[in-house]
């Protein structure tokens, strides 16, 4: 019976988001270097680029699409809460855009799985374009695929699952993002992930518009010798 | 009192435990699945003893107290540990309960340790550890008590305040109240599931 709803359910979806939309498809890989600054206070740094591969709407889609820099403080505010702010520069097109973005993130640790949840507001201002601003909440699970603990030198997987709204020229949509990885930790400063970063967005009174990422994250963490315990 | 040697080294020690403060060890263990041929026959035995389940997973962990077998299982919905050593004699038998099913004697005395120890404790897990001969730990699986001598402790995985920031420790608790051993646990970043 549970299976029989699962393969309705993955029909129903397949189906859904294909039929007249648009679909795009490339490579977006991602690195993210944080710093223990003191016990309580992180600075999160990351680089991520995006790589076209395919679109359904264009002839020659094989394109580079844009970088995205960001800088992000955290800080450590409950036994397993945070509070992050921090800017994105996104350089797309020769045009340069700017986010500003606040997060609320906390992590619980279960018998072999950890779940993290992570809601974030973020407004983008351009030249060209009028602001947005979203709404986001992301669920993530991580599981080892080797005991009930990740060590290093161990594969993980991990599932996210996140929500985004976003507002911009009086117009609301909608987006969703599964994203499903393959994790290694190669130590307790390196991990690397590889998989899939499915979003479907546009689907309110319109074609469905659904991109495909493959993406590989690279997490590396520069500790400090002073707050290495 | 002639000054000598011994008394000249344990004063330094004091000193040095006053200044600095006792740090605690910190917590290593690694564990890797492993196939039931790999394990001691004597320790499959006492887990078939036990258990009437298929589904029993083996492992070799690595530690700062050494190498052991550990069996996990799953009976009357408690999780058990059951840690082995290499030659497949039983160490000891952890159960992981709910906090408020310990009797509240017991809760107040680690309420109190715990809060003197530490800043701002919050237990995550408490698991009972059961020490003793093979025949008073298979009756407490399978009765949930004995009449044969064991000992019975308390491991606490809590977080509490160090050093300005939330930290996680691994605390063994008897049921006096008094802390047996307390091991930092370096946590796993979180950057993956935050960022």
């Amino acid at each position: 019976m549970r299976k029989t709803f699962y393969l309705f359910f993955c029909i129903m979806i397949y189906s859904f988001s294909w039929s007249q939309s648009t679909f795009t498809s490339g490579l977006l890989p991602r690195i993210r270097i944080s710093s223990k600054l003191t016990n309580t206070i992180k600075w999160v740094n990351g680089i991520e680029s995006r790589q076209l591969f395919t679109d359904n709407t264009k002839k020659n889609s094989f394109d580079y699409v844009l970088t995205d820099i960001s800088s992000l403080a955290s800080f450590k505010i409950g036994h397993n809460s945070s509070l992050n702010g921090g800017y994105l520069l996104r350089i797309e097109d020769n045009q340069v855009t700017h986010r500003t973005i606040q997060q609320y993130s906390f992590v619980y640790s279960y018998h072999a799985i950890r779940v993290g949840h992570r809601f974030v507001t973020d407004q983008t201002f351009s030249t060209t374009t009028l602001p947005k601003y979203r709404g986001r909440y992301r669920v993530t699970l991580e599981k080892p695929l080797n005991g009930d603990k990740i060590n290093p030198n161990e594969f993980y997987i991990k599932l996210s699952n996140e929500y985004l709204f976003s507002y911009q020229d009086s117009k609301l949509d909608i987006e969703l993002r599964v994203l499903p990885f393959l994790g290694y930790e190669l130590n307790l400063k390196n991990k690397i992930e590889a998989g899939i970063d499915y979003r479907l967005s546009k689907f309110i009174n319109s074609d469905p518009k659904n991109t495909l990422w493959f993406t590989i994250n690279w997490f590396y963490t520069i500790q400090n010798p002073k707050n290495k315990k | 009192m002639a000054l000598t040697p011994k008394i000249i080294l344990l004063f330094f020690c004091l000193v040095y435990c006053n200044l600095f403060g006792i740090q605690e060890q910190i917590k290593f263990e690694k564990e890797q699945r492993i196939k039931k041929v790999q394990v001691p026959q004597n320790a499959l035995s006492f887990i078939d003893s036990c258990f009437t389940q298929k589904k029993i997973k083996w492992f070799a962990e690595k530690s700062q107290d050494g190498k052991t077998f550990e069996a996990k299982a799953k009976y009357n919905n408690y999780r058990y540990s059951i840690e082995f050593d290499t030659s497949g004699n039983l160490i000891d038998i952890e159960k992981t309960i709910p906090y408020k099913s310990l009797p509240t004697e017991i809760k107040t005395k680690i309420n109190l340790r715990l809060s003197k120890a530490f800043l701002k404790p919050k237990i995550i897990k408490i698991q009972e550890q059961w020490v003793g001969n093979k025949k008073a730990l298979l009756q407490l699986i399978k009765k949930g008590n004995t009449l044969e001598q064991y000992v019975l402790n308390y491991e606490i995985v809590l977080k509490a305040k160090k050093s300005g920031a939330f930290k996680m420790f691994e605390v063994l608790i008897n049921t006096n109240g008094e802390i047996i051993k307390t091991l930092e646990i370096i946590e796993r970043n979180t950057d993956n599931l935050e960022f």
